[in-house]
């Protein structure tokens, strides 16, 4: 099987495409110069280019200098998640000016033909992600920056969505199980009926990010600074934001438990949260988390994906299942116990 | 011969790669990989030996509830036959009827729970309840054998 790879650019060349994709954006620009692109860690899903562009506006001495920090994401092959990078700019387009903690979106390569799979060029905000390091920080700065990231989260909310904005996501999902799928998994296609079935339309439907979570945000010290990777961005419930940010394997809930995220978030402007939203919310969010990884290690059993830290990701489709049984098994009347 | 098992073989593997190779190769993708395959390798060394009991368990559980569920909802079985090809990267003909076995058990749950989730739109009484109770415990025994035999609670 051939291994899905991308074209290789060097250094001068891909600078050169950036700024041809850059000059788009700047019709009334001067020259426009950018630097060597450095390659920065982007995640499983994308290719990441970090580089400096210049520019002028206007002419002679009335000209106003421009220096953007940006970063080029581009699609990587074998990527376990639906990752289009032109989903991402649609997302982003315009949410930086509305107060939203994202980065500002300058161009995108619909088809790649720039860069050799699609792409996305974003402005480079500062500071810190690392998951690993926000999730082990001492108790007084965890605390600080998961209620500042409550306060991100209704931001985002607040904002109105765009209409018109695709499949329904349980919908989306429950194909994309059927899809991937190495045997029945019974109890998944279950807690997918179980879904449908108490499913109800959110309160407030908001453009919701869609993966959310500690290792997707830029941090300074206790402050949020921006959130990151948007390609999972659509419009539906936000309650959906807030049950991923505590999946188990990346949730805060050392630094602040559950309901007291729920309440700075609502305290903050967000969408009112019941438990009943939560609770659906928890279980979809369990479900698009094991369906991803059944996606993860059918990939790389297919050879489309060479990743070994994939490998062996159906096995966490497990606690996955455990945690939503339990959870269903909870909430069921009491006239009925099992 | 029975001795180095392959237990043993798996966690000597994963013993010397941790400590012999993973130091010498430079930090990057490559030491990303192997890490990742250690992982694998520790967790295969843990439950290299459990698939035949937890398949065996699984399909007689399976066959015993199906019979309620079906008694339940006033319907036959419908066993779904196996199929044909064997599992890939299992030569052991037991190990494989036991996956085979399992495989058509599970379709055949599936099945029945949309027959059942189909018809409950039209009636709903004590029977549908104690259908959801018996269904919702099955998932349950299955998810938490399923953890076991592949070592969920024993991660590195």
């Amino acid at each position: 099987m051939t291994r899905p790879t991308l074209p290789q650019h060097a250094p001068a060349q891909l600078a050169a495409r950036v700024r041809e994709l850059l000059r788009l954006r700047l019709p009334e620009a001067g020259e426009v110069t950018v630097s060597e692109p450095v390659r920065v860690f982007g995640g499983n899903a994308r290719i990441a280019w970090a580089c400096d562009a210049r520019w002028a506006l206007g002419r002679d001495t009335h000209a106003s200098k421009h220096e953007e920090p940006l970063i080029l994401l581009v699609r990587a092959p074998g990527s376990q998640v639906q990752t289009d990078p032109a989903h991402e700019f649609v997302a982003l387009d315009g949410l930086a000016e509305r107060g939203v903690r994202a980065p500002k979106v300058w161009a995108h390569d619909p088809d790649g033909h720039l860069f050799g799979a699609p792409a996305v060029l974003l402005q480079r905000l500062p500071g810190r992600a690392d998951a690993v390091e926000y999730l082990s920080a001492d108790t007084e700065l965890g605390r600080a920056r998961t209620l500042d990231l409550a306060r991100a989260a209704a931001e985002l909310h607040a904002v109105t969505p765009a209409a018109g904005t695709g499949e329904p996501q349980l919908a989306y999902w429950r194909a994309r199980f059927e899809d991937c799928r190495l045997e029945s998994y019974p109890a998944l296609s279950w807690l997918y009926d179980w879904l449908d079935d108490n499913a109800t339309p959110p309160a407030r439907p908001a453009l919701v990010h869609g993966d959310f979570r500690p290792g997707n945000v830029l941090y300074e010290g206790a402050r949020i600074v921006g959130l990151l990777d948007w390609e999972m961005a659509h419009v539906g419930d936000p309650v959906e934001d807030i049950a991923w940010a505590y999946h188990a394997l990346w949730s805060p809930e050392r630094f602040v438990p559950l309901e007291e995220f729920v309440a700075a978030y609502e305290a903050a402007g967000g969408v009112p949260v019941t438990g009943a939203a939560l609770r659906w919310n928890r279980v979809f969010c369990e479900v698009r988390y094991a369906t991803i990884s059944l996606q993860a290690a059918r990939a790389v059993i297919d050879g489309r994906s060479h990743n070994l830290r994939l490998i062996d990701r159906a096995r966490t489709v497990i606690p996955s299942v455990q945690a939503c049984l339990e959870w269903i098994g909870a909430s069921r009347p009491l006239e009925t116990p099992c | 011969m029975l001795r180095p098992t392959p237990g043993e073989l798996l966690e000597g593997l994963r013993r010397e790669l941790r400590d012999e190779v993973l130091p010498a190769v430079p930090a990057g993708s490559a030491a990303r990989q192997l890490r990742a395959a250690i992982h694998v390798l520790g967790r295969l060394a843990d439950t290299w030996d459990v698939q035949h009991h937890y398949l065996e368990t699984d399909n007689v559980d399976l066959e015993v509830t199906l019979a309620s569920l079906a008694r339940l909802a006033g319907v036959q079985r419908t066993r779904q036959p196996r199929r044909p090809q064997p599992a890939p990267g299992v030569t052991d003909r037991g190990l494989n009827d036991l996956i085979a076995r399992n495989d058509s058990l599970q379709r055949e749950l599936e099945l029945l729970q949309n027959r059942h989730r189909e018809s409950r739109h039209h009636a709903a009484g004590r029977e549908d309840e104690e259908f959801g109770c018996v269904l919702l415990e099955l998932h349950q025994r299955r998810t938490n054998r399923a953890a076991a035999a592949a070592g969920v609670a024993h991660d590195r």
